[in-house]
């Protein structure tokens, strides 16, 4: 095989993974809430800058991983408890909130931080080029793509194997219906929104170490978070598997290619896809 | 004819006799405003059909409104086309945009769509960007000459609001007989039950489309307008943020009815002006506002005098 091919096609995975990152939270909050987090970019420039703000006072990049994983969280969680539970039900509505508070914190991170590119930087020993037979790679972007295949793992356990994850499979069928069951819905809500907030979180500094990030990033990885669950199909996390691999790969080779196009060809994609599965790969008809 | 229609036909002749005296009225500062209000108000209605009457809440509208901008910033600067031709194909353009789009967007509906629509906002966003060579990237392309209609020269403030006044006032007549004529009335129909009207045997994918194109052809006529008013067309004007201001707009003046439409276009113009005075975080409080609305003014502010004169009835 092509050296240079097989160079295309391995960004293409690695960046896969941060995509699969990205879009599992979303694809949660979608799938039981019913809510198109339009905040999601935002969560994820957010983390970057606090990762930012951590590093030049810490110095340690885990630090940043963890401590910025966890205020996005927090945010999450005070967003829902003060905005969006108000008008739980309303998914319009909802939506709407997401969308103000995006604007928002987006405008007051670049009054904070100015509008420079950013870019955290990852520790050193991921810094090492990986030698894989015919060609040496970024050991920073395998580590991705095992975090993200980590991620991955956890996140199918956890909806397989606990109550949390049970709730979370029933609701995503018939919401109702559970809440009828006398299973304390609300209380999911909170759980996954916080949850997807967290992974948000890690994915906003693993991402800010491997690509440079700026004041409207967070649109960027909105728009790639939409259309990765628009292929895969809404609230199926195989879905975000294989639309990221899908986006991650088309997004690689056109990249190199036609540069011009990338967006053209991953609209297509969502249009082919679309036209003959109107719920994505994996979606199920509701 | 009863009292009622015949005071609400007096008050429509007033705000248009109005509308057609105030540039000599108010100083040359607000007729930029005003005139800026006109094709914000457009824009918005193109979103009130869709939204309002079609139940399709959407965030491409900036899409349409771009493509048309982008045709005319193209013809005008680096082609002899003259205006009328202009006019006609940047329409065309968002129209057929519209029309693509549409086939496809059909298929879904409420947040299904709204995310279609985001992704398709989106694309036209990073295209523009992208497609350097057509629509000059990042920064855009700037110093689009005055339209010259009927050999007139559109360049004073006076001629500017004449030039957007006439057809905003327009497609406000067509949109208000649209939504009464039966298509409307269908359209508004599978709003409020799809089911029921498929039942009943119309054809609902049809009047979806039907419904995103005229609005793709609105939100391009708009752009036309907004185009020549500023003498430019960037990026900016297709992004997120413009999305949001639309749907600001619309949600502000109340997304039910196309009157809503210029109410919101004015609260924000005047909202816009005095924030960008006292601060540079105009968009935080552009989004602070948008939040309140959602929450407390799901109808828009339009509604809290509806209320206050139900109460005294």
């Amino acid at each position: 095989m092509n050296v240079n091919l097989l160079m295309i096609l391995l960004n293409g995975i690695t960046y896969a993974g941060l995509l699969f990152m990205v879009a599992s939270g979303f694809t949660l909050v979608f799938g039981l809430m019913r809510v198109v987090n339009l905040a999601h970019g935002i969560f994820y420039l957010l983390a970057a800058y606090l990762g930012l703000l951590i590093y030049r006072t810490t110095g340690s990049w885990w630090l940043c991983l963890i401590g910025s994983s966890l205020i996005v969280a927090a945010c999450a969680f005070v967003i829902h408890s003060t905005l969006l539970r108000r008008v739980q039900g309303d998914d319009q509505r909802e939506t709407l909130l997401t969308l103000g508070i995006s604007f928002v914190v987006g405008d007051l991170l670049l009054a904070y931080f100015g509008g420079m590119p950013q870019r955290l930087r990852a520790p050193e020993m991921f810094s090492v080029p990986v030698s894989l037979g015919i060609l040496t790679y970024p050991g920073f972007r395998l580590f991705v793509l095992g975090i993200a295949v980590f991620i991955g793992v956890f996140l199918w356990a956890l909806l397989k194997f606990t109550q949390l994850g049970r709730i979370i499979r029933a609701g995503v069928d018939d919401r109702d219906m559970v809440a009828v069951l006398g299973i304390d819905i609300d209380w999911a809500f909170v759980a996954v929104f916080v949850l997807a907030g967290f992974i948000t979180g890690l994915s906003g500094v693993i991402g800010g170490s491997y690509l440079v990030f700026a004041p409207g990033e967070d649109i960027h990885v909105l728009t790639y978070s939409l259309i990765v669950v628009i292929v895969g199909g809404l609230g199926s996390l195989s879905g975000v598997a294989l639309g990221a691999l899908v986006v991650g790969l088309i997004d690689s080779f056109s990249k190199t290619l036609v540069p011009a196009f990338t967006m053209f060809f991953l609209f297509g994609t969502l249009m082919l896809v679309l036209a003959f599965r109107p719920h994505g790969l994996r979606g199920r008809e509701k | 004819m009863n009292a009622e229609s015949v005071s609400r036909r007096s008050m429509l002749l007033l705000a248009l006799l109005l509308a057609a005296v105030i540039p000599w009225i108010v100083p040359n500062f607000y007729t930029f405003l005003l005139t800026k209000v006109l094709f914000l108000s457009l824009a918005s209605a193109s979103l009130i059909l869709l939204a309002g009457y079609g139940g399709m809440l959407s965030l491409a509208q900036v899409a349409f409104y771009g493509v048309s901008g982008y045709i005319v910033a193209y013809l005008a600067l680096r082609t002899g086309v003259s205006f009328l031709p202009t006019v006609i194909l940047a329409i065309l353009g968002a129209t057929i945009t519209g029309a693509l789009f549409a086939f496809i967007a059909v298929r879904t509906s409420g947040l299904y769509f709204l995310m279609m629509t985001l992704a398709l906002g989106q694309i036209a966003f990073f295209g523009a960007f992208q497609w350097a060579r057509i629509t000059g990237g990042y920064d855009g392309m700037v110093g689009i000459p005055a339209p010259v209609v009927f050999g007139q020269v559109m360049a004073s403030g006076k001629a500017a609001y004449y030039f957007t006044l006439v057809p905003v006032l327009a497609g406000f007549y067509w949109l208000h007989r649209m939504v009464r004529s039966p298509f409307g009335v269908a359209l508004q129909g599978i709003r409020d039950g799809d089911v029921r009207m498929a039942a009943l045997g119309f054809n609902v994918k049809v009047h979806r489309f039907l419904a995103i194109v005229f609005s793709a052809m609105i939100a391009g006529a708009a752009g036309v307008l907004s185009t020549y008013f500023y003498g430019m067309m960037s990026p900016q004007l297709v992004s997120l943020g413009a999305a949001v201001t639309l749907l600001f707009i619309s949600l502000l003046g109340g997304i039910a009815r196309f009157e809503g439409a210029l109410i919101g276009a004015l609260v924000f113009v005047l909202l816009e002006d005095y924030a960008s005075v006292f601060t540079a975080r105009y968009n935080t409080i552009i989004g602070l506002f948008f939040i309140l609305v959602v929450l407390f003014f799901p109808k828009g502010i339009a509604e809290i005098f509806r209320r206050k004169k139900r109460a005294v009835l």
